[in-house]
């Protein structure tokens, strides 16, 4: 295999996209455990929810009112609302009763879950792998031919990157999210409803998770199983980066997406434990990851 | 106008028995203190009335309200003001946003609201630090930013326990005048202590607790005429 540079680009490109769709399941991954201490195992899996209801939303506008990729915008965003409020039921009902408990009971009710989801898409949609077929051209890019697709999802990763820094920042609500991270008792005791907030970020999470399995749809096809395939690497990113930092997620989620897709290049049994090599170093050098702050009180 | 009445309570960490029948009654406009050496229950009594602790038995009343079957942030609502002894600065917030992310609006409507620039009258050291992050600030400015963010919230009843605990004496010299200044806008104070000097500059009455129970209550006056209460249960 000859590595030329058009080669190396390539790859670089698809690594980025890979580490979008990283870090558009792992930040909401990062921001629910920073905020509530809660570890959603089932977070991929409401991902993969969300892929197969933005496929059949695709498919039923596609056969009601023709043929067209723009299809894809309403049924990701129509996804992303339905998500979102599955998102925050389950918050209500469920993950409501575990932030006292200890980790392995909200493992156990968040895998359980993962299991009745599981199930459930088996029953509606089947075990076939699905995915959505865009009519796009490939377009030429240094001398080589790549999907323009690729641009889009970098585009959405970025774009929501920034906008979730901007509104954990800049905004009155997202401040008194990061102040809840330090102490949940003190913003309580200013007067702020911690419950409705804790609701709307687990909310928030799951919805941005939703958001990028439309986004990727037309490169990903969707099927039973890639749920645990993200999830493990998800952790891998948020450990990385440090839980509850944004920027972390970001840096690590490019980490972990270029180095895998250039080690598939390379290596490709050996990727994921190249992941882990790496997940290793950092907890022995920084066990709060990179960006995460030392301690927590 | 808003009384607080605490009646008869029995607070529990767990399964340990913390507070033992406390009783306390604060009336509009009242700075109140409540005097005890380490570990007496100060703490535990200021958090049953925030709802930080839960009372299992006995009443929190402040005006209709139960406060008992309340969350904090709807106790805070109701106008109750709580600054912890653990000075909770969010660190990643600058000073400013700490101040803003206690704002609400208050109850009482003859009184004027605070603002930020309110705050930096009453604490000027705070203007200086406005951008500065929370997490780097003196045990000092920590303090009078805790008290700035709880009033920012415009409570018409402020819990304030040990906010003087560890200050240097000069500190505490401030502090102690601010403090004041809050008491005389008309300010109702419920003021943790163990240093019976600092309590008398703020407090028209005593409530001294001991083994989580009251042990002593009367007016400040009554209080330093009574030698034997003070040797028993205060630090002199
Ligand atoms: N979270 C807790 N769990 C169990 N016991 C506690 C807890 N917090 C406090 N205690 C115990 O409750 C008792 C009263 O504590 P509290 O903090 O109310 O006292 P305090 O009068 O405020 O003391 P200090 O002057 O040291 O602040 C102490 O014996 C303390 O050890
Ligand atoms: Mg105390």
């Amino acid at each position: 295999m000859v590595y030329d540079l058009t080669s190396l680009l390539i790859q670089l490109l698809s690594g980025l996209s890979r580490a979008m769709m990283l870090f558009l399941l792992a930040s909401g991954l990062s921001l629910i455990f920073g905020v509530m201490n809660i570890l959603n195992f089932a977070h991929a899996t409401l991902w993969m929810l969300a892929g197969y209801l933005t496929y059949t939303l695709f498919q039923f506008f596609t056969a009601t009112m023709g043929e067209s990729g723009w299809w894809l915008l309403p049924s990701t965003f129509l996804a992303t609302a339905a998500l979102f409020a599955l998102g925050c039921l389950i918050e209500f009902v469920l993950i409501r009763r575990m932030y006292d408990r200890e980790l392995p009971e909200q493992l156990l009710l968040t895998f359980a879950l993962i299991l009745i989801i599981g199930d459930v898409i088996k029953m509606i949609w089947g075990v076939d792998n699905l995915r959505i077929y865009m009519p796009i051209e490939p377009m030429e890019f240094f001398d080589s031919f790549v999907n323009p697709y690729s641009f889009v999802v970098i585009g959405v990763g970025v774009a929501v990157a920034a906008g979730l820094w901007w509104f954990l920042h800049h905004t009155r609500y997202g401040k008194t999210i990061r102040a809840a991270v330090h102490s949940r008792e003190m913003v309580s005791a200013l007067g702020i409803r911690i419950g409705a907030m804790y609701t709307a970020v687990f909310g928030l999470g799951v919805a941005v998770a939703a958001m990028s399995a439309g986004v990727f749809l037309p490169i990903v096809p969707i099927g039973l199983g890639i749920d645990m395939d993200l999830i493990v690497q998800c952790f891998a990113v948020v450990v990385i980066g440090g839980f509850g930092s944004i920027l972390g997620t970001f840096v690590a989620s490019i980490i972990v997406g270029v180095v895998y897709s250039f080690s598939v290049l390379i290596w490709p049994d050996g990727a994921l434990a190249i992941i882990f090599v790496i997940l290793v170093a950092v907890l022995i050098w920084r066990p709060w990851g990179l960006f995460g702050t030392e301690l927590r009180s | 106008m808003t009384r607080l009445v605490v009646e008869d309570v029995h607070t529990y960490y767990g399964t340990s028995h913390i507070l033992f029948g406390v009783s306390i009654e604060i009336s509009p406009g009242e700075s109140v203190c409540l005097l005890g050496r380490n570990g007496v229950g100060k703490t535990t009594t200021l958090k049953t009335i925030i709802g930080l602790a839960r009372a299992k038995t006995g009443s929190v009343r402040y005006g209709d309200a139960d406060l008992v079957r309340l969350r904090p942030d709807q106790i805070a609502r109701l106008g109750i003001g709580y600054v912890p002894d653990e000075r909770i600065i969010f660190p990643d917030l600058t000073v400013r946003e700490n101040l803003e992310i206690g704002a609400k609006p208050g109850l009482d409507e003859t009184r004027k609201p605070w603002s930020v620039e309110g705050i930096f009258e009453l604490f000027p050291k705070l203007e200086i630090l406005e951008n500065n992050l929370g997490g780097y600030l003196s045990g000092g400015e920590q303090q009078m930013l805790t008290i700035g963010r709880t009033l920012m919230g415009n409570p018409d009843l402020l819990l304030l326990d040990e906010p003087v605990e560890g200050l240097a004496p000069v500190v505490v010299d401030e502090l102690m005048r601010q403090v004041k200044l809050l008491k005389e806008s008309g300010l109702s104070i419920l003021f943790a202590e163990q240093n019976i000097r600092f309590a008398t500059e703020i407090s028209d009455r005593a409530y001294v607790l001991e083994g989580g129970r009251i042990r002593y209550h009367g007016t400040m006056q009554e209080l330093h005429d009574r030698s034997d209460v003070k040797e028993k249960y205060l630090m002199l």
